[in-house]
């Protein structure tokens, strides 16, 4: 081993292998992950907005990271860039280690603070800034000078500049000269690099209008700005262990066994879902679901909204986990990410206004006050669909000013005003068939009324018709179906699997004997045989099992 | 070197050449054709919406002209000369005249005006800047504006407060030695500026149904008067409407803050009634306030009328008055009355009318309206109301201005607007408030909310008020 990595290609090569394997991790595995990040800024190219960033501390590694991460929006692109990020903390630490004299097996070593950063990474509040600001950190380190004069000048002019271009990881930078100067015996540094740092910071409140602690834990680096991670420290501290002391290199093990336990499977998952909803993969999302039957409100949500948008909800629901209502559409929370969700099924539903609420709260509700891409995009869009055409030019003209949003922003700005091409826009102008025309306060009380006032206002709109008949049947609340669904067939011919097994239920409830040519014969069969099981083994009857994904298992089961 | 510079100034900046006139009106951003201005305010920046290449701009005085030259779309006056150009003008209505450059050509558009008042507006503004969202907030500050510059101060902001919503920042007697506003959830309480000196106060005792409200100050300084509201946001499912916010009980109380004491009465306590938006007479002897009957509601809020009435109150005995008196009633007048003002003099009362309710700001029917209070003649200040929402007014020292927050524009993002009542209570054509940048409300995602004037600038700022929030328990009233 120790000759294999004496080769001078053979670092290169382990290098490589880790950019290689980053990138597949992210565009594999995770590349809902990195569209994530991109979904909860909006990089503008604006003097305003760019002077705005620059002028705090911190702030030019977060013009940096979030120009970079607005790519992330493509995957490839994005797993590009996080493996490059990853790769060049990786060769920094590297080239450190070896101006201290390290070499030779030493190189396995210099992965730590990479692999450490790669786990903390799954955290999906530790933003790219956070990254970009260790990589500049760690160049600002490289070209410190050996000599004694020229480190104390370097340092004084610096210090100042890497605290405005990075943030508070300058006090990595300044552990690290210490360190240095402290080696050499160069103590008048030593001791008086470190006050003059946090001095400095300290002194920055007086400018700034942040809280002290606020500028010492870094502006930028975490998405919650009253919440900060201290475990953090932890790179920036491997970083300055690895490039100051020999640390065996066995120990770059643990790191790696660490990064499968950074990333919680059932917040990827909902992440993953979200991400398809956004791609409105409606087919992806259901062939997940048959994978792994979703249990939260959130990911119940997404597969329901992909069986209605497919026309399969009357057919499916319970062939999928549900759980009340809630999975049809979770109560508002004063959260990002489950506002976001939740307004996607209002907006295909057709209850525009619904649907641009819960995208200004899910805005709002950004914890680290960014703007979002997808939300303006929304709002724009829901601005139009309404005719309020200032406020969709105002977001549009945002939009222009960012890479990926750009094209389709100057095409939707051709819409504004003109209101036959938006009636006759695919999306748009459906969405003004399904939209109501009268007035009422909104209440999540009663949404089965308002599906059926959205049924009742435009009966072509498929997914208020699967949304008004499986609500009652979520809530188990058989009569209000058989009320919906008259209501329903005297307007449209529907009458799925659903249907037809609450259909036979709700008679044999009654003791009457259902119309001819309402439920097929299988169907029938099928509810004889579980009425059979059910009379004999009760509710707690194994041979219940055989009915899972039917109706009535869930009455009566679930 | 210096000559050079300047030659190469002049050289970049194209110079109007066969200029041909047009009878279009010149596209300017903000609309400041027409306008009656105060000698103080900052300069008037525009933009032209046309892409212009190239701008000259002559202001024609009665005694001096001035040309300034831009080259761009984007017209911005230099602070020094334009408050020369204006106290040399004042008391005098001067044309502005626009040659503009576009697709390589000069035209002149048809001049327009600008009066140059000599009453003066109060220099300083304060107002609330926030997204206009439901019921999720982030990044609320409260800021001053210097309106004779573009300097603003900080007076509170999010980042100190622990993202603690606030609002209704207000002065009193337009001072900035006497102003107040209530930052809510743990360690709020309503920060009181009494001649720099700040109190955290609890203006809550068991009797009341919550904290204080909307308000606004007593002449002495030792009271204010506010409402109590019990607050239901709702939210509109039709196109054009957004948000609803109603109240399901409302009550009046005088806040004595010398006494940390609270004075209500029973006349303004009536549960079958709600009762908000109260404001001192400038005198200080009546409370102007609005007032309806309760309603069953969310269902039936489009019957929920408020009518504006007055009641006594006496400074000496701190007493309220025992007879309410009806000034607007709304049944009569069909519709919603907010937000009464009095100007300073005392002649007239502004508010705002909606259809219906107590939330006018997203009711886009909502109309300023001011009364004389000397003959009960009602003005419907056409000229000054627009297609959308004008509410939150507050008057200049002197009665001859006032500042509202309008949603003219785009309906969504409130902006302050000025205008001038002269001395036959004639109202102008508003303005709104002048920005360094004139593209800044087409920028900016924040509303303008609750402007309000005062003479001079608040001793404190957003370290003050982040000290106070952590560090000073809130005063009990009782």
């Amino acid at each position: 081993m120790k000759n294999i990595l004496t080769n001078k290609y053979s670092g290169i090569a382990l290098t490589a292998l880790f950019g290689i394997v980053a990138f597949l991790f992210w565009r594999v595995f995770y590349p809902h992950a990195l569209v994530y990040q991109e979904q909860y800024q909006l990089f503008q190219f604006d003097s305003s907005y760019i002077l705005e960033r620059i002028s705090l501390p911190g702030g030019v590694a977060a013009v940096i990271a979030e120009c970079l991460t607005q790519f992330y929006n493509h995957p490839t692109i994005g797993a590009i860039i996080q493996s490059l990020l990853l790769v060049g903390i990786q060769l920094m630490t590297w080239l450190l280690m070896k101006r201290n004299g390290q070499q030779g097996i030493q190189y396995i070593s210099s992965f730590i603070p990479a692999l450490i950063l790669w786990y903390v990474l799954g955290d999906e509040s530790v933003l790219t800034i956070y990254s970009w600001s260790l990589l500049l950190t760690l160049t600002a380190m490289l070209f410190h000078p050996q000599s004694s004069k020229a480190s104390m000048i370097y340092t004084l002019i610096f210090i100042p500049i890497i605290y405005w271009i990075v943030g508070p990881l300058v006090l990595l930078y300044t552990l690290f000269v210490t360190i240095q100067s402290v080696k050499k015996k160069d103590y008048l540094i030593g001791i008086g690099v470190l006050p003059y740092a946090v001095s400095f910071i300290v002194l920055s409140s007086q400018w700034f209008p942040y809280p002290v602690h606020r500028l010492f834990t870094g502006l930028f680096y975490y998405r919650f700005v009253d919440i900060y991670p201290y475990w953090l420290m932890a790179v920036p501290v491997l970083c300055l262990l690895v490039t100051s002391f020999r640390i065996h290199p066995v120990l770059s093990i643990a790191p790696m066994l660490l990064i499968p336990f950074g990333y919680d499977a059932k917040k990827y998952e909902l992440m993953e879902y979200d991400y398809l909803i956004r791609r409105q993969q409606w087919d992806a999302i259901i062939a997940k679901a048959e994978k792994q039957q979703p249990d939260m409100p959130m990911s119940v949500c997404a597969t329901n909204l992909a069986l209605g948008m497919k026309n399969q909800l009357g057919n499916r629901a319970f062939r999928f986990y549900q759980h009340g209502t809630e999975g049809l559409l979770p109560k508002f929370e004063r959260d990002f990410t489950s506002a976001l969700l939740t307004g996607e099924v209002y907006y295909h539903l057709g209850l525009v206004n619904t649907a641009q609420r819960h995208a200004f709260e899910a805005m709002e509700a950004i914890p680290n006050y960014n703007k979002s891409g997808r939300i303006v995009k929304r709002l724009a869009e829901t601005n139009l669909i309404n005719g309020q055409y200032k406020v969709a030019e105002k977001y549009l003209r945002m939009l222009e000013k960012t890479v990926f949003y750009r094209t389709w922003a100057k095409d939707k700005l051709q819409l504004i005003a003109h209101e036959e091409q938006i009636d006759k826009h695919p999306l748009y102008g459906r969405m003004r068939q399904f939209r109501l025309q009268e007035d009422f306060l909104f209440s999540d009380t009663e949404l089965d009324k308002i599906f059926g006032q959205l049924f009742m206002h435009n009966p072509k709109n498929q997914l208020a018709i699967q949304y008004l008949l499986i609500h009652p049947l979520l809530n188990k609340d058989i009569d209000s179906f058989m009320r919906y669904l008259i209501a329903v067939q005297e307007k449209v011919k529907y009458n799925p699997t659903v249907c037809q097994e609450g259909i036979i239920f709700a008679y044999t409830q009654r003791q009457q004997t259902v119309p001819e040519g309402f439920v097929n014969p299988t169907i029938q069969q099928s509810f004889k045989r579980f009425a059979q099981v059910y009379s004999q083994g009760g509710q707690n009857s194994p041979q219940l099992e055989a009915f899972k994904g039917t109706l009535w298992y869930y009455l009566m089961k679930e | 070197m210096i000559l050079m510079v300047i030659l190469l100034i002049t050289a970049c900046t194209p110079q109007p050449e066969n200029v041909t006139d047009t009878a279009e009106l010149a596209p300017i951003y903000p609309d400041y054709t027409d306008i009656t201005i105060p000698s103080n305010i900052a300069p008037l920046n525009f933009l032209l919406r046309n892409e212009a290449e190239a701008i000259q701009v002559t202001l024609q005085g009665e005694k001096e002209n001035w040309t300034i030259q831009s080259d761009d779309a984007h017209v911005c006056f230099p602070l020094k000369k334009w408050h020369e150009f204006l106290k040399a003008n004042q008391g005098e209505t001067i044309a502005v005249s626009l040659i503009a450059l576009k697709e390589g050509k000069w035209v002149r558009y048809p001049s327009f005006q600008w009066t140059i008042s000599k009453d003066k507006i109060d220099s300083y503004l304060s107002y609330r800047l926030i997204e206009p969202a439901y019921e999720v907030w982030n990044e609320v500050e409260i800021r001053e504006r210097n309106i004779e510059n573009f300097d603003e101060k900080v007076l509170s902001t999010h980042e100190n407060t622990n993202n603690a919503c606030m609002n209704c920042h207000i002065y009193g007697n337009n001072s900035g030695d006497l102003s107040m506003f209530h930052l809510r959830g743990p360690n709020g309480g309503s920060i009181l500026n009494r001649d720099g000196q700040l109190r955290k106060l609890t203006l809550k005792n068991q009797d009341m149904i919550s904290a204080t409200v909307y308000g606004d100050f007593h002449p002495s300084g030792r009271f204010g008067v506010f409402s109590t509201n019990i607050i239901i946001p709702a939210f509109h499912a039709f196109e054009n409407e957004r948000f609803e916010v109603y109240d399901t009980a409302s009550d009046l109380v005088i806040t004595d803050f010398d006494e940390n004491r609270l004075i209500s009465s029973p006349l303004i306590a009536d549960k079958g009634t709600f009762e908000t938006f109260p404001t001192f007479s400038p005198d200080g002897k009546y409370v102007y306030f609005c007032t309806a009957d309760t309603v069953a509601l969310p269902e039936d809020i489009e019957q929920l009328k408020y009518s504006l009435c007055r009641i006594a109150f006496d400074a000496e005995t701190k007493q309220w008055g025992e007879q309410v008196d009806t000034l607007w009633n709304a049944k009569e007048m069909n519709g919603s009355v907010c937000h009464p003002k009095i100007s300073p003099d005392g002649k007239y009362l502004l508010y705002t009318v909606a259809a219906y309710g107590t939330f006018p700001i997203w009711h886009r029917e909502t109309e300023l309206q001011m009364m004389n209070l000397q003959t009960g003649a009602i003005d419907s200040l056409k000229n000054v109301n627009s297609n959308r929402s004008e509410t939150y007014h507050s008057w200049s020292s002197n009665s001859r201005w006032f500042v509202f927050a309008s949603k003219r524009g785009d309906g969504q993002y409130g902006k302050p607007y000025f205008c001038y009542v002269d001395e036959n209570g004639q109202a102008h054509k508003p303005f709104v408030l002048p920005q360094k940048h004139p593209d800044h409300y087409d920028m900016t995602l924040k509303s303008f909310n609750i402007p309000n004037l005062s003479a001079s600038p608040t001793p404190f700022d957003a370290k003050d008020i982040g000290r106070i929030f952590e560090k000073i328990p809130a005063e009990v009233f009782q």
